[in-house]
């Protein structure tokens, strides 16, 4: 054991190659089914995603090379540090040890740009002029619009309504980058005049967000839409991290009992959890693999297994997934990036066979969290990422209950800096709680098609 | 040389059995339009470009299909004989 509170590695270790889990699964992922009663070829087919990212999600080769200029561009802040955080451990007086990956040190202060950054390079090189995509809490729209500024391409950005309101400077950042920022749901698109029409005061969430981007696609032969979090692909890209975090753990001279991330559609869960879940393929350990979620949007935990569609729109592919209904109305909770109707196909197929677990938390406690990590390890967790301090935050006190020296491994995913407002309500009382009735989630879900492949 | 008929069957052979078209191969004249005459999803289609880069061992360039806006079954054909070219060509 070195006893370095941080880790770091040289940039000859950052990985060259990403981690591919379907190579290793025994099971092969449910096939996408199309949307029931529907033919997309109105007007001729164009391909909306770069063959090459098609070939990463059913690829079953274990190792794909990061292609030279992802590389490159990775080496501005990868390898990212890895801390043990000895504050924090003091505070909770548990014989836990408790490292965290940090993902928050570059300029869209999140590990979204892993992904976005790779995704760019291959609308890029395609010979796409312009990305849309659809945000959340601002992370996945500020990564894009770096990946977009880094290759050329023009970048627009559907931000759901109320982190638009709340975080006027994560809309500065992208602006900066050269990316357009539009409120969601804007009265311009058809899926934002239709939302409007059935709710006039409705705040939107992020399924709507992306259902207003597709319909530019349908618009526009010189764009595409790109994606933050659910497909293999994209949480492909994110195993870097899990890879560097494997890594810098056996510097440090343990191996992690446990593993946790937040799971809003996946990647940051996935990226983290899936190196590690390897070794427990191998037959080599049997660590525990935790996903965090709020309870104001508790898809593992309360959602089902089924067949549905990835955003609001009801017109794209479905994929079998945990989910509370693709027009579930998401509370308007602060952790905006975990505010997704469903989980990855990846990640609910891990769940589904037990080889992850799942827990859900209320705001109030992940605030406490995030506040109590920053005045003990001196960096604010953005709210999403707060989830994933919560639960190794519970995680460690479980330890201390037992008497056991546990080691606790989460992502740090993002920074908090953005987020000060929902911050401040912590500080003046008024961050509530939800609860959702088993009535809603039933009700949401019994509006999804019921599908299932023809064979 | 590879020839278009060849590569012709080929590829509706595909696209039915791929797409699940309810008509046989036969049927699928290249001037059949995908805004109307036949009715095939983006997964089927991908899934089918994907069978026919093995079967006629080609990689597709991801700017040429990407930039690509196939309207009849012909202009599909005609793709894939250009790219199966190609790779003759390079060989």
């Amino acid at each position: 054991m070195t006893g370095e509170k941080r880790i770091l590695l040289p940039a000859s270790e950052m990985p060259t190659h990403w981690y591919n889990i379907l190579a290793d699964l025994d099971f092969d992922l449910p096939p996408d089914l199309p949307p029931p009663g529907r033919s997309d070829s109105g007007t001729g087919f164009t391909l909306q995603v770069p063959m090459e990212l098609v070939r990463q999600s059913l690829s079953k080769k274990r190792w794909i090379e990061i292609p030279a200029p992802v590389r490159e561009a990775y080496l501005a802040w990868r390898p990212t540090p890895f801390i043990r955080a000895t504050g924090l451990e003091k505070a909770l007086d548990t014989p836990a040890r408790i490292y965290f990956k940090y993902e928050g040190d570059n300029t869209s202060g999140s590990h979204k740009l892993n992904t976005a950054i790779a995704q760019a390079y291959y609308y890029h090189r395609s010979g796409v002029k312009r990305l849309v995509t659809a945000t959340g809490a601002g992370q996945w729209g500020t990564a894009v619009a770096v990946g977009c500024n880094m290759f050329g391409l023009g970048c627009r950005v559907y931000m759901v309504g109320s982190s638009y309101r709340a975080k006027p400077y994560r809309r500065t950042i992208m602006g900066l980058y050269g990316a357009e920022v539009i409120s969601s749901p804007d009265p311009r698109t058809a899926s934002g005049r239709r939302f409007l029409a059935e709710h006039p005061e409705g705040h939107g969430n992020i399924a709507l967000a992306i259902a207003e981007a597709l319909d530019e696609t349908v618009e526009r032969d010189d764009t595409r839409f790109c994606i933050g979090s659910g497909e293999p692909y994209s949480i492909l890209h994110q195993t870097v991290f899990g890879l560097e975090a494997r890594r810098q753990m056996e510097i440090a001279g343990h191996y992690p009992d446990i593993v946790i991330g937040s799971l809003g559609a996946g990647s940051n869960f996935g990226g983290m959890t899936i190196p590690f879940l390897a070794d427990n393929f191998a037959g080599k350990r049997a660590v525990r693999c935790v996903s965090v979620e709020p309870t104001a949007c508790p898809k593992l935990t309360r959602g089902e297994y089924r067949y549905d569609f990835t955003d609001s729109s009801g017109v794209t592919p479905m994929e079998k997934m945990y989910t509370l209904g693709h027009d579930f109305a998401t509370p308007d909770i602060h952790a905006g990036g975990l505010r997704y109707h469903a989980t990855s196909k990846l990640v609910s197929a891990l769940y589904d066979r037990g080889l992850v677990e799942a827990v859900a938390y209320p705001q109030s406690h992940i605030f406490e969290s995030g506040a109590a990590f920053l005045r003990h390890e001196g960096i604010l967790p953005a709210p999403e990422s707060a989830h994933a301090v919560h639960g190794a935050i519970m995680e460690a006190i479980a330890a201390r209950e037992a008497g056991e020296a546990r080691t606790i491994l989460f992502c740090l995913s993002g920074h908090g800096y953005f987020d000060l407002a929902a911050y401040q309500s912590h500080l003046d009382g008024n961050i509530t709680d939800v609860t959702i009735t088993d009535a809603e989630i039933a009700a949401a879900l019994a509006r999804v098609p019921v599908a299932e492949p023809a064979e | 040389m590879t020839d278009r008929d060849t590569i012709a069957t080929l590829v509706k052979e595909t696209l039915v059995r791929e797409a699940k078209l309810p008509m046989p191969a036969t049927e699928l004249a290249d001037t059949l339009s995908f805004n109307g005459d036949v009715s095939v999803n983006s997964l089927g289609f991908i899934r089918a470009v994907i069978a026919l880069e093995d079967e006629l061992e080609i990689e597709t360039s991801d700017e040429a299909l990407m930039q690509a806006r196939f309207n009849t079954v012909g202009e599909l054909v005609d793709f894939f004989v250009a790219a199966v070219a190609g790779r003759e060509a390079a060989e």
